[in-house]
């Protein structure tokens, strides 16, 4: 083994400018690119993170409007419901009450034609009895012809009414 | 006369020579010097350091002029993102702290990529075997003192001993050795005597830009005599890192060499596949633990001694 200086000194030089070279033209340009890179990525995963973070607020508002515009639509349909009900109530009164006038009216009306009908019959039946007694007296008939002619007559003044 | 006897020492010296037994298989402890440049020897390992030195360049400047800050790079591009990424990762994981680990990445890193790729240099085929002749002072370059002492040394007495050395040595001289022209610079010393200095040195460097002057508390303490002597061993123990660094590496990737050389040299086929995936696994944790070593150190010389016994204390 001999040590000798010149090359101790000439190896030292040469990594010297191995490592000059490599620095300038590999490591510099290599680490800033990925320094950038890196940067680049973080910015974008803050980005993103951001994006992300809105999304949830916007998810989060949604779900409120969305709770509360169930909460307002329950509490419409409820009104709504109730109002239903107040109007079907009122219409039913109202039905009830025209029901119970319509009867009311119909019944004095009938009751009305009842009596004007039976006015009527009873001037019917008024000058039928004249025109029965009017026919007896002028043909003697025996009972039993007489009741068939009382018969026969009232069901005629029947069929006429 | 003369020239015939020595020719005749020569040959039986080459004959018997037990160097030659081991011309086969082919083991140096020390990096050998394959050529000159401007006056300076360049060692195999140099020499192989300097292939993977322009490979890291040429690819860092090929990998910068198709870069593209694109959210979809192509995969070269995604291949370097990943392990650079994981490197980062792998430095933030120790320092636990963004300044820190920005600044000690790239030491970091290249410390990482630089051992990891002379380690598997040594794994490559053609490096070992592609010989070229050993370069050094030849016979004709030796001073005309030694040349005259030699062969004084064969004309006054016969063939003796210190005779045989000597003309050993001459003929080695004239007929240089081959030696291989890669040789991982891992496999060096003197490389990773050089990787343990950069990283010792920077060690006292961050300590130093942290925390001040009173990074140097640790090794001064004079508030009792324990602590004084603590900072003897905290003194040593920055020496020893040196050692220690440069030893482990060292000795685990010639180490690893040695092994694949012996064992194909012994059998040629498919027994050495086992130990090349073995010393892959080795390249790789050697980087590794060299790098972590030296974060930790760096990590450690960042923060306050009271803080760095406290966390010792507590791993």
């Amino acid at each position: 083994m001999d040590i000798q200086l010149a090359q101790i000194i000439f190896q030292i030089i040469n990594f010297g400018v191995v490592l000059v070279a490599l620095t300038h033209f590999i490591y510099k340009p290599v680490l800033k690119l990925l320094n950038d890179r890196r940067e680049k990525v973080t910015a974008a995963a803050e980005a993103a993170g951001e994006v992300m973070q809105e999304k949830e607020d916007l998810e989060r508002v949604r779900e409120n409007t969305l709770l509360k515009a169930n909460q307002k639509a329950k509490k419409m349909e409820d009104e709504i419901k109730k109002e239903a009900r107040t109007q079907a109530k009122l219409l039913l009164d109202q039905s009830k009450a025209e029901l119970t006038a319509r009867e009311a009216k119909f019944s004095t009306e009938l009751v009305k034609m009842k009596k004007e009908e039976l006015k009527r019959m009873e001037k019917e039946i008024k000058v039928a009895a004249v025109v029965i007694a009017e026919k007896v007296l002028d043909e003697s008939i025996d009972a039993k012809k007489h009741q068939k002619l009382i018969d026969q007559q009232i069901n005629e003044i029947i069929e006429s009414l | 006369m003369l020239a015939k006897k020595q020719t005749l020492v020569l040959l039986a010296l080459s004959i018997y020579n037990p160097r030659h037994m081991s011309e086969s298989l082919h083991v140096s402890i020390s990096a050998e010097t394959v050529f000159n440049f401007f006056g300076l020897p360049i060692s195999n390992s140099i020499f192989t350091s300097l292939i993977v030195s322009f490979f890291l360049i040429g690819f860092a400047i090929f990998f910068r002029s198709r870069f593209k800050a694109t959210d979809r790079p192509s995969a070269l591009q995604n291949f370097v993102e990943m392990v650079v990424e994981a490197l980062y990762n792998f430095v933030y994981s120790i320092t636990e702290n963004h300044k820190k680990s920005a600044l000690f990445f790239p030491i970091i890193s290249t410390f990482f990529l630089f051992i990891i790729l002379n380690n598997y240099v040594g794994l490559l085929p053609g490096v070992g075997p592609i010989l070229v002749e050993e370069q050094h002072l030849s016979a004709a370059n030796l001073a005309p003192d030694q040349v005259m002492a030699s062969e004084e040394a064969v004309v006054g007495s016969d063939v003796d001993q210190p005779l045989v050395g000597e003309l050993l040595e001459k003929a080695e001289n004239e007929h240089p050795k081959l030696v291989p022209i890669f040789r991982a610079a891992t496999a060096d010393l003197n490389t990773t005597l050089a990787l343990a200095i950069i990283s010792v040195f920077l060690t006292q460097f961050f300590g130093v830009y942290h925390l001040g002057l009173a990074y140097f508390k640790k090794f001064l303490d004079f508030s009792s005599p324990i602590a004084f002597f603590v900072g003897i061993l905290e003194t040593i123990l920055e020496f020893a890192k040196v050692i220690s660094f440069a030893f482990r590496l060292f000795g685990n990737i010639f180490a690893g060499e040695v092994l694949l050389i012996v064992m194909t040299y012994l059998v040629a086929i498919l027994v050495p596949a086992p130990f090349y995936a073995l010393e892959l696994f080795v390249g790789f944790i050697q980087a590794l633990v060299f790098s972590m070593l030296t974060l930790i150190f760096f990590n450690l010389a960042t923060k306050g001694h009271h803080e760095e016994s406290h966390e010792v204390a507590h791993s």
